[in-house]
């Protein structure tokens, strides 16, 4: 299915999205939409909930719309799903995590969402982007290491995430380009 | 002590199958459900309701395609018999008990009865090294089919439920080999250079 030609909006209605066994709420108070060709930076402390937010809240809901690959904080992990992904479908398995990564996002024929969790602190910069990020139409990133302007990209936002007292997570969007 | 509480552990096992599996109560569907029941309430005070639906989520599509193979030989008259729904019922039933009773089981005996068991070193390193992987990998594989439920590259296949499942397997095998590689190690080192506190 060509999910691109149904979905033509990255989005999460305003509101509040429980995390029940995290402990933690995610509260949203507009809306979430980004256009096609946007970037979106999740950003906060550490224990904030950002893959919490991602893994429980953010990609269910895009599922129901569109097609997305996600790179996981737990690299160590997944990185044996996608060896055996590559192989299932025939194809080389390379021995080294970027390479192998490259050939699992070329094997999925996916360009919708790509959602990278601290994905960079496995790859270099160059390794990056081999991953070709502006062929896709949305890039989520969640990283610690500083932030560039993907000039790719027509739109850019961060989605800052504030943990408050308790268990109320409140999430501030903040357009960075275009201004 | 801890011989005595894995004999009974090894005992209730070996009486559950016996009776339950290959006794008179198999077929008895109400003992079952209550004994199905039994064996929740249990899970979820030992591994709470998280843990519990966990597992038998693992399960579910083993259960489910029981009762979809029962329903279909019904259906299909399959050898003149007109039993297979409360066959696949009873199987349904059996084998999440079952499954639970050898996971609560094994789940009760500890790192330390493995140490006061009289077995030799290599015995006890090898039953430490199991017990060891399996509590490693069992979270795993929930992490691995929520990586395989994502992944894109097989909708649209033939098979790609199966295809999934296939390597969910894979995936998991590889980390039981590297993690029972590693705790083994890890053991090694541990027996070679602990120093006794005075």
């Amino acid at each position: 299915m060509d999910h691109n030609q149904y979905a033509t909006m990255f989005e999460l209605s305003a509101g509040t999205y429980p995390v029940d066994h995290a402990g933690l709420s995610f509260v949203l108070e507009n809306p979430l939409q980004l256009p096609p060709r946007s970037c979106l930076y999740l950003s906060g402390d550490n224990g904030a909930g950002k893959s919490t937010f991602l893994e429980h809240v953010l990609i269910p809901s895009l599922r129901k719309k569109h097609s997305l690959l996600y790179l996981a904080q737990d690299m160590e992990l997944q990185r044996n799903t996608i060896r055996t992904t590559l192989a299932l479908l025939g194809h080389d398995v390379p021995d080294s995590l970027a390479d192998m990564t490259v050939a699992w996002v070329r094997a999925s024929g996916c360009r919708d969402i790509i959602i990278l969790d601290e994905f960079d602190k496995y790859v270099s910069t160059e390794q990056l982007e081999a991953l070709n990020l502006p062929g896709f139409d949305w890039v989520v990133q969640v990283s610690h290491l500083p932030r560039r302007r993907c000039a790719e990209f027509s739109h850019g936002f961060e989605l800052f995430f504030d943990r408050q007292e308790g268990t109320d997570v409140n999430l501030r969007l903040t357009q960075l380009w275009p201004r | 002590m801890a011989t005595l509480k894995l004999l009974g552990i090894f005992g209730l096992l070996g009486a559950y199958f016996r009776f339950f599996v290959f006794g008179a109560g198999y077929g008895q569907v109400d003992l079952q459900a209550g004994l199905l029941l039994a064996f929740l309430a249990v899970s979820v005070w030992r591994n709470g309701p998280r843990g519990t639906v966990q597992a038998m989520w693992f399960i579910l599509p083993f259960v489910l395609s029981l009762l979809l193979f029962g329903a279909i030989f019904q259906w299909a008259g399959l050898m003149g018999r007109t039993d297979w729904i409360h066959d696949s019922l009873i199987k349904a039933l059996v084998f999440p008990n079952s499954f639970l009773a050898v996971k609560l089981g094994l789940e009760a005996i500890t790192f330390r009865d493995i140490v006061h068991l009289p077995l030799g070193t290599g015995g006890k390193r090898n039953a430490i090294v199991l017990k060891a992987v399996m509590e490693k990998c069992t979270p795993l594989l929930h992490r691995y089919r929520f990586f395989m439920d994502l992944t894109p590259h097989f909708d649209g296949r033939r098979w790609h439920r199966f295809q999934r499942l296939c390597a969910v397997i894979v995936a998991a095998y590889i980390s039981i080999y590297g993690q029972a590689e590693k705790t083994q190690a890890l053991y090694d080192h541990r027996t070679r250079y602990l120093r006794k506190e005075k």
